[in-house]
Formats: C-alpha cells, sequence, structure tokens
C-alpha cells in the first residue's frame, strides 16, 4: 500500500521535485546520494520510491526531494552541489514544508556530510539522522584512493556508463530496479543534470566543491571532538560498497561516539551502495525500529 | 517436554515459574514465556568462581525475558553446574564440549523445531559450537559481545583486575558487574542477590570445592576450550556455518573491545549470506540491561528477517 505523490514544490523561488508520502508533524526528510556532474550515476528522489512505499510511519511526512542538479531540482550556484549547499537546501525545505515539529534526517552516501552539517546547526532542530552508507562523512587520511569509479565508459551517463556505475555500486545488481536505471537515464538528459555538468565542467568550480568537503569534513571532526552530538545517530554501512571500507565506517562510528546522543553502527554483508535495494527489509525495519526508539525518548507518540 | 511446569521448580525475577526436564541425563532447570518464533537465550560465563567467569545462571536475563517475550516464545535455562541445574556428573564433563553437548541435548528434548539461538558472552560460544554441530536444529544465531568466539584478545584479566571485595559476596559481584558496563547503573542489589543466594547455596559450594580440589578448570575446562576454539574458527573459516548471523556489540565494553567484533564479522561474512554487525555506543558488556530497547529492536526485527525469508 502506497500513497507517494510526486510533487513539485516551491522553495524560496526554487522549483524542487519531490517524492513524498503520509501526513503529520513529524518529518522524515530522505536525502539521496551522489554529486550530480560527478558521481558516474545519476541520484534522485527516485532512489527512495520503493523504500517510500514500504515504509509504514503513521504520523510522518516523509519526503525525498531532488537535491539541486538532481532530478527536476536545477542547481542555482556551483556551491548548492556541495555539503554545505546540500545543509542549506535541507533547511530551505523544511521551511517550506512549514507546520513540522520534528525534523528526522535520513542521508545516504554524499548527502551525508551536508545531513550532519544541518544537524549540528541551529537553523533547523533535528531530532535524528539516519546514515546510509556515509562514505562523504567517513574520514580518509592518507588511505589509498578509491579508485572503484574512476574510469566510466564514455559517453559518461549514458544508458551503459549508468548500467556500468550501478553494477559496480550494488552489491546485488539484479535487485535494483530497471525503473531506476531509466530513470538515471531521463534524469542525465534533464536540465538539472545538464545545469551541474556545466558547472562541474569548470576547474574552479570544480575544485571549490572539493574544498567544500574538506572544510565540511573538517568542520564535522572538530564538532564531535570538541561537542558531539547530542541526538540519535545511526550508521547503516555495507560490506560491500566500493565506495568506501569497512575500516572507514568503523573510524566514522568512533569519531560519531562522542556525543551525548545515542549512536549505532548496522554493518551488513552482501551489501553493497545501494542498500534500499541490496537490503531492503532490513533497512526499512531497523529505521523504522530508530525512529521508534527516538519516538519513545522524546516522549512523542510514534503514530 | 511438558510447556506446565511443575509447581516444585523454583524460579527467577522476572523470568516466570521454572521447569524440570532431562538433558543429557542432568536434571535441567529451564522456563519459557510467550507465543511465537523460537527464542533460546543462552548466558555467559563457565564453571568456578566469579572471579573467572564462574556463578552465572539464568537470572542475567530477568529484565529481558518479558520484553523479548511480546513478541516471541523465550526460553532459557541453567546451564551444567550453575543455578538450578545439577552439576555434571564426572571430572572430565567440566568442560565447554559438556556444556554445549548439554545445550544439543536440551533443544532435542524441547522438539520446538529449528529455534533461534542467542548466546551472550561464552555463550556466544556455545550457541556457536552447537550449531556447527547440529544446524539442523538452529535457524539462526545471535552472537552477543563474545569474547571467547571472537578472534582475538578479550580484555576482562585486564579490566576486571584486582576485585577488592570477595568475589561470591554481594559487593564483590557488583564491583565484577559493574566492571563489565559502561553505565553501571543497571548493576543493582535486586539484580544481583539472587547469584549471590546461589553461590552460597550447598551444590555450588560443594561443587567449587571439587573444582578447587581436583583443579577441574586447570585440568580440563582451559585446556578443552582451547581446543574447541582453534577447532571452532577453522570451522567458521572454512564456511561451515550456514545459518544467518547477527552480532552484537557495545562500543565501549573495555572486556571485549569491538574489534573482536569486527574480525568476526570479517570471517562469518565470507561465507554466510546473512551476517549483521550491530554495534552500540555508550554499552559494555551488557546490551540487553544497558541499551535494552535498541536490544530488543536488533533481535525481534533479525528474527522477523529470518522467518519472512526475505
Amino acid at each position: 500500500m502506497s500513497d507517494r505523490v510526486e510533487d513539485t514544490l516551491s522553495v524560496e523561488g526554487q522549483d524542487v521535485r519531490a517524492l513524498s508520502k503520509g501526513s503529520g508533524s513529524k518529518l522524515l526528510l530522505m536525502a539521496h546520494t551522489g554529486i550530480p556532474g560527478i558521481s558516474p550515476f545519476c541520484g534522485s528522489a527516485d532512489l527512495f520510491a520503493e523504500l517510500l512505499d514500504a515504509l509504514d510511519l503513521p504520523g510522518y511526512r516523509i519526503l525525498a526531494p531532488d537535491l539541486p542538479g538532481a532530478g527536476g531540482t536545477i542547481p542555482r550556484d556551483p556551491r548548492d552541489l556541495g555539503p554545505e549547499g546540500t545543509a542549506a537546501f535541507l533547511a530551505r525545505v523544511v521551511g517550506a514544508v512549514g507546520g513540522v515539529d520534528e525534523v528526522h534526517l535520513l542521508a545516504h552516501g554524499e548527502s551525508s556530510l551536508g545531513a550532519l552539517g544541518l544537524a549540528r546547526s541551529s537553523s533547523v532542530p533535528i531530532a535524528s539522522c539516519f546514515l546510509v552508507a556515509p562514505n562523504a562523512a567517513a574520514p580518509i587520511g592518507d588511505s589509498i584512493q578509491n579508485v572503484s569509479l574512476l574510469s566510466p565508459p564514455v559517453p559518461r551517463w549514458g544508458s551503459r556508463s549508468l548500467r556500468w556505475a550501478v553494477r559496480r555500486l550494488a552489491y546485488s545488481p539484479d535487485r535494483f530496479p530497471v525503473e531506476q536505471l531509466k530513470c538515471m537515464e531521463a534524469h542525465a538528459a534533464g536540465p538539472a543534470h545538464l545545469r551541474a555538468v556545466e558547472m562541474l565542467s569548470d576547474p574552479v568550480n570544480r575544485s571549490g566543491l572539493l574544498g567544500a568537503q574538506l572544510r565540511s569534513q573538517d568542520e564535522l571532526y572538530a564538532y564531535c571532538r570538541d561537542h558531539g552530538y547530542g541526538i540519535p545517530l545511526t550508521v547503516f554501512w555495507g560490506a560491500g560498497d566500493v565506495t568506501a571500507t569497512v575500516a572507514r565506517g568503523a573510524v566514522l562510528t568512533e569519531i560519531l561516539g562522542s556525543g551525548e546522543g545515542a549512536l549505532d553502527l548496522q554493518l551488513v554483508n552482501q551489501c553493497g551502495h545501494f542498500a534500499q535495494y541490496d537490503r531492503a527489509f532490513q533497512l526499512r525495519r531497523v529505521l523504522e525500529a530508530a525512529l521508534a526508539r527516538t519516538a519513545k525518548c522524546t516522549g512523542s507518540a510514534n503514530g | 517436554m511438558s510447556a506446565a511446569p511443575p509447581p516444585s521448580a523454583p524460579g527467577y525475577p522476572g523470568l516466570g515459574e521454572g521447569a524440570w526436564t532431562t538433558a543429557e541425563g542432568l536434571r535441567t532447570w529451564w522456563t519459557e514465556m510467550g507465543d511465537g518464533a523460537p527464542l533460546v537465550l543462552v548466558y555467559g560465563g563457565n564453571f568456578g568462581s566469579p572471579a573467572f567467569g564462574g556463578g552465572n545462571c539464568a537470572m542475567v536475563w530477568s529484565d529481558t525475558f518479558e520484553r523479548l517475550a511480546a513478541s516471541l516464545r523465550v526460553i532459557t535455562y541453567d546451564r551444567p553446574g550453575n543455578g538450578y541445574t545439577a552439576v555434571p556428573p564426572r571430572p572430565e564433563d567440566y568442560t565447554m564440549e559438556y556444556v554445549i553437548g548439554h545445550l544439543v541435548g536440551f533443544l532435542e528434548q524441547l522438539d520446538a523445531g529449528p529455534v533461534h539461538l542467542l548466546g551472550h558472552s561464552r555463550g556466544g560460544f556455545i550457541v556457536t559450537r552447537a550449531a556447527l554441530l547440529r544446524q539442523d536444529l538452529v535457524k539462526s544465531l545471535t552472537i552477543v559481545t563474545s569474547g571467547t568466539l571472537g578472534p582475538g584478545v578479550g580484555m576482562n584479566a585486564v579490566a576486571l583486575a584486582g576485585n577488592p571485595h570477595s568475589p561470591f559476596s554481594l559487593d564483590g559481584m557488583k564491583w565484577l558487574h559493574s566492571g563489565y558496563s559502561y553505565d553501571p547503573g543497571h548493576v543493582t542489589d535486586e539484580w544481583m542477590q539472587p547469584f549471590v543466594d546461589l553461590l552460597e547455596g550447598e551444590q555450588y559450594r560443594a561443587m567449587m570445592e571439587q573444582i578447587e580440589g581436583e583443579r577441574l578448570l586447570e585440568r580440563f575446562f582451559f585446556p578443552q576450550l582451547q581446543r574447541d576454539k582453534r577447532e571452532t574458527l577453522r570451522w567458521l573459516e572454512e564456511g561451515r556455518l550456514q545459518r544467518p548471523v547477527q552480532i552484537l556489540w557495545g562500543l565501549t565494553d573495555r572486556t571485549v573491545p569491538v574489534r573482536l567484533g569486527y574480525d568476526l564479522f570479517d570471517i562469518l561474512a565470507r561465507h554466510e549470506t546473512r551476517v549483521t554487525l550491530s554495534v552500540t555506543d555508550k554499552c559494555g558488556h551488557f546490551p540487553y540491561r544497558e541499551v535494552p530497547g535498541w536490544f530488543d529492536d536488533m533481535v525481534t526485527t533479525f528474527i522477523e528477517e529470518v522467518e519472512a525469508d526475505v
């Protein structure tokens, strides 16, 4: 059963395409994976479609927007594509939704860094943060550069190239829906992605993005060392995710464990970057249980 | 096995009424609660003095049993020489091998079909080896902070060195269990007193006399455990364990560092299709008491998934 709808929100004058489901004063805001114009696949809100359908969260409005440069959300500035832009964008989305008492974040892949940034800002009080394959937030140090997605077939973001990326990222590519690949193909040729590609073809913008990532990591690690998160955090990590090693997930867990909030890690085997397909049942149930625990702690009823 | 416990069997707070059965020829105390998929809980520790892991019993589940029984048929028992269960018949039976055989016998008597097994600490080793020996009796495994099974160095001897009290006293037991914990707030007199009462009982005193007098741990228990652990890890490396596994660990367990959990995950994940390591922060050696909500969620959602066969 699903009452999932696709809609276009007006967020401070910007058209934002989003998938949503349910209603209530609690908002589960989902931020998808991928950096438009860099990642060899085209992430979008559609990657949450099946999870959104399956989630049973009475009292929650679940909202999955296309991040700038993805799907149907045209970026306005190259900075929109980095973690600081993601945090600011998500804050604007929350503001535009209105009538929200509690905001819970689910961030996948690269959006994790921006989500953790938003979770420590005072602009939007975040109640919990669920991080799926948070590769961008995990430190790299001087470990060997991950080259698993270095040489996609050309033309980039063509159907063959997208399939190549998905096959490398998914532990079980057969579980990755064909419809999602078609979505990616459509989004690759859409104005949002083309604008992101154009922006990041400029070396200045590209290096600016890298700088923003390093800056956001620096702020994250300093915050964890000096303060620590006071909200519940969950890290869901696929042991077969080629974008980041288990060792990095373990280190990130140690870093995030500095705060007063609850923290847990779910390290899952035979699971790649797309946990929503490789481990659909487990991801959904762990997420539902985490939200229920948070509700219990905060004293609010979960439906 | 009868589900209706005879009135003569004693009980522990929180575990409902107890019952007697016979497993491996040994009079065995057990109990059950709830309906649903059968989950058998196996606690940690071994024979002998609490200073070296002895003196445990089913009482460890006192706060856990009823919660899990809300959605599962939860079963637990006292192991040989612990709690209300009789002592091993021969000196050479003071081994993990005997304890594991007793668990297998208990499961056969239970006749509940393949069960979900959950083992804490040394219990993690017991359930894993029992599963390796009799996979037909097992549907899934949950291993909770098990340094005995984990490949690596446990830190019990370091973290729990120098108990200033008698390990058989209430203060000694509280000191010990507090050392295992991140936040010792859960180590209450109410929880600990039944352990102390059993330690002071005639059966335990007589067993301690025999264990110490005949050096049973040094002669039988530890050497056999070494051999069994080596063989068990080799079997795991070979991929012989072919059931879904969940590993639960406290990130701040001073006695069994989480790196043992990662290493265990690494071995199991090479072969088994469904393995998860779930780690929780601000938790020591007793996740089921220190972070009960999280523990219950992990156990019930895992069993739900295994039962759904997705």
